[in-house]
């Protein structure tokens, strides 16, 4: 074939390139009508959708979500189900990188027999979500503490664990009750947990009156945090928080053991997935925590027959205590089954409408969601515990507010 | 040969029609968005390395370049969506033009760590500047549309995408053949050759290189409005590395080399992903079996298809009717 040939064949292809184009601009309009085509339906399963980290630096968290989330489904299908139709759930990996969540997010929210969608328990993956549910009209709950979601600016998106606000509020009662004066603070730099988390400490300290000598930012990739232990120790403060999941908060107690200062913790860790890395770092670290996570040290009543309707089950499946992970799981799929019987359909927009009005306790607290109010938990819904013999033990302080303070 | 010429004509209609057939049954249009921008993009990294010569291990810079665009341009500087989606092909254009004048002065594998180089400066900017969306990335893009007009569904995307496919092979299939293309594709055989035959050689690979930066920028216009969240991790450099392997597999130097190349590499990871997420593998099989696969699918390309699979496979085709021809005639 000579070079004329060639030209010809390329000249032909052209052309027909250009016929298709043309069929795939007029197409286009009728993608636009067709995309509406297939919503959930009134009979058939009841279906929702799970984007949590399966693999990747924060898969403890989702390992957790997950099989929380299928024993709570199975529970619920055991018991007859969502408005008398199976409850199906589909979990996908986001891998714990937030374009992953919001593309895996996406293609469920795309799909339109999809009622809700319980969003990732990696905080910076949720939270970049937030506009996509908006625009695909499906009301989500976040497995991951999102702050951007708690003043409900945007109508579908909710928050199924208590936000770093009020953690670091619960923190700051407790220090405060101690008689705590100064306080220093290490969060992980660029990322929401670590910022808003700090943010909110820093506020509640100052109106409490506890004087933040240091809020220092680390990255939560690194392996060596030696920089910052020093400056801490060269603070001086009377107690030392670390505002961060994943690995860093291990190896920042581990180097931080045998400073004298006494250290504090936030709920990421309230589980042996920190204690037990930690050993005998861990020991004496005192952290806020979910209600549940104490949950053996609960008085009998609604709330303690709520955490052992799920911890009994899980004891079976899994080793040791349900991680704090593991509630929010069961927590989300329980915040969604209620949203869905409350407006009695499968329609999102009526699901939502019930979310936003939804009181009901779970096993990590009383949700109460209004207009203005898509977090839903308050401080009585955190616990302080400390770890003991490599165990979370409930503090003295929490246990007396366990006989005033419980969410019922 | 015009037998030939039918068949091919064939093929190109088959596979046309398929691709516009394709959404309305896929259930994951994710994957097909993918690939049809994956095959932008790759078409113009295969116009830069099989025409000019030049190597890009760092195509992604430009992709986020587009995606910033429309980014920034809908939700900071409230442009309409369409145009955001027209700028972002220039903005990457003026980019790659602009760190095309220093950076290809550097030849070969020189070149292509000076691509690699650039697309991890990107990432690291895009994550230590606010404006360009730092650590949380930027969200909140809107949906395309046009008019008042808002896409709705993942459906008008996969067309839109297809549409566009379409304008850059037509475009590429122009440049090629026209005066300015001729240079260029002597540039691939000689630098030395070429300019003594008259053409400008910085000026032409400056050119070929923002017109490559363009189509990346493009399909990342449309990554940003599909999957409305840019961050840097969006960008990852394996994916810029798995554009090199789609080029090199589909055949460098080829109008459709790039497509075909982008749709065998992306069904060969979907397979791989689905085998690796088998109940029982470990979560590390999935990245193991990937980069295993690169490397033996290179391998097996460079050793037996060493022009690739579009110019083997036509080579191969017109051996077999000049011999079927042969045969007729005898």
């Amino acid at each position: 074939m000579n070079a004329d040939d060639h030209n010809e064949v390329e000249q032909m292809l052209t052309s027909r390139l250009a016929a298709v184009a043309a069929a795939g601009a007029l197409s286009l309009t009728a993608a636009c009508t067709a995309a509406d085509a297939g919503s959930s339906t009134s009979t058939g399963p009841v279906k929702i959708g799970v984007v949590v980290p399966v693999t990747g630096f924060l898969s403890p968290l989702g390992l957790g979500d997950k099989a929380a989330v299928e024993q709570e489904v199975k529970a619920i299908n055991d018991a007859g189900g969502v408005l008398g139709r199976k409850l199906e759930v589909t979990i996908k990996d986001d891998k714990s990188d937030v374009p992953q969540s919001v593309t895996e997010f996406n293609q469920l929210a795309a799909d339109k027999s999809y009622s809700a969608i319980l969003s990732s328990s990696f905080v910076s993956a949720s939270t970049a979500v937030g506009p996509s549910a908006k625009t695909a009209k499906i009301p989500i709950v976040a497995l991951g503490p999102v702050s951007a979601f708690a003043d409900g600016s945007n109508p579908y998106a909710f928050t199924g664990v208590a936000v770093p606000e009020v953690y670091a509020r619960a923190m700051v009662d407790y220090l405060a009750a101690q008689k705590i004066s100064s306080l220093a603070i290490g969060y992980t730099g660029k990322d929401l947990y670590g910022e808003t988390g700090n943010k909110a400490t820093v506020a509640a300290a100052k109106e409490a009156g506890i004087d933040v000598v240091l809020d220092e930012p680390y990255d939560q990739t690194a392996t060596d945090f030696s920089a910052l232990v020093s400056k801490v120790k060269a603070a001086k403060p009377a107690a030392f928080l670390v505002w961060g999941a994943g690995p860093a908060p291990v190896i920042i107690s581990k180097q931080f053991a045998g400073s004298g200062i006494p250290l504090l913790m936030t709920g990421a860790q309230a589980s042996q997935l920190y204690v037990k890395p930690a050993g005998a770092a861990a020991e004496g670290v005192v952290m806020t925590s979910s209600i549940a996570v104490p949950g053996r040290e609960l008085p009998a009543g609604p709330l303690k027959d709520l955490v052992d309707a799920f911890t009994g089950p899980w004891a079976k499946t899994n080793a040791g205590y349900p991680p704090q992970f593991a509630f929010d799981g069961a927590t989300g799929v329980q915040l969604l089954k209620a949203a869905i019987e409350e407006a009695g359909s499968t329609d999102r927009a009526k699901v939502r409408d019930a979310l936003e009005s939804l009181d009901v306790l779970t096993p990590t607290g009383r949700f109460t969601f209004s207009k203005t109010d898509h977090a839903g938990l308050d401080t009585d819904a955190v616990a302080i515990v400390k770890v003991e013999n490599g165990d979370l033990k409930t503090t003295p302080y929490s246990l007396q507010r366990f006989s005033t303070n419980l969410p019922k | 040969m015009s037998r030939l010429l039918n068949w091919k004509t064939l093929l190109v209609v088959a596979g046309s029609v398929a691709a516009c057939v394709a959404p309305l049954v896929m259930a994951d249009l994710t994957f097909f968005m993918r690939t049809v921008l994956a095959a932008i993009v790759v078409t113009g990294l295969s116009m830069l390395m099989g025409y000019a010569g030049q190597a890009s291990l760092g195509q992604g810079a430009f992709v986020a370049a587009g995606a910033l665009t429309v980014a920034i341009g809908t939700t900071r500087l409230e442009l309409p969506p369409l145009v955001a989606l027209l700028l972002a092909p220039l903005v990457a254009a003026a980019f790659a033009a602009l760190v095309g004048i220093p950076i290809l002065r550097l030849q070969g594998h020189y070149l292509a760590f000076g691509t690699l180089a650039l697309l991890l400066m990107v990432q690291a900017a895009m994550s230590a500047f606010d404006v360009l969306g730092g650590a949380f990335g930027i969200s909140g893009i809107p949906a395309f549309g046009v008019a008042g007009t808002a896409f709705s569904g993942q459906l008008p995307y996969a067309y839109l995408a297809l549409v566009c496919l379409g304008l850059v092979l037509t475009l590429t299939h122009r440049v090629v053949h026209s005066r300015f293309g001729r240079g260029v594709r002597a540039l691939a055989g000689s630098e030395t050759a070429a300019e003594s035959a008259g053409v400008p050689v910085g000026r032409s690979k400056v050119a070929v290189f923002a017109l490559s930066g363009a189509y990346a920028g493009l399909a990342g216009a449309l990554s940003a409005f599909f999957t409305p969240y840019v961050s840097p991790d969006s960008f990852p450099a394996v994916e810029s590395f798995t554009y090199v392997i789609m080029a090199v597999v589909g055949g460098l130097g080829t109008v459709w080399g790039g497509v075909i190349g982008a749709v065998v590499i992306s069904v060969l990871l979907q397979v791989l992903n689905s085998v690796s997420s088998q109940p029982g593998l470990p979560p590390t099989a999935g990245p193991i079996l990937q980069y295993a696969t690169y490397g033996a699918v290179l391998i097996a390309t460079l050793l037996f298809l060493p022009r690739g699979i579009l110019p083997s496979a036509s080579a191969a085709l017109g051996a077999g009717r000049r011999r079927l021809g042969a045969g007729a005639g005898g």
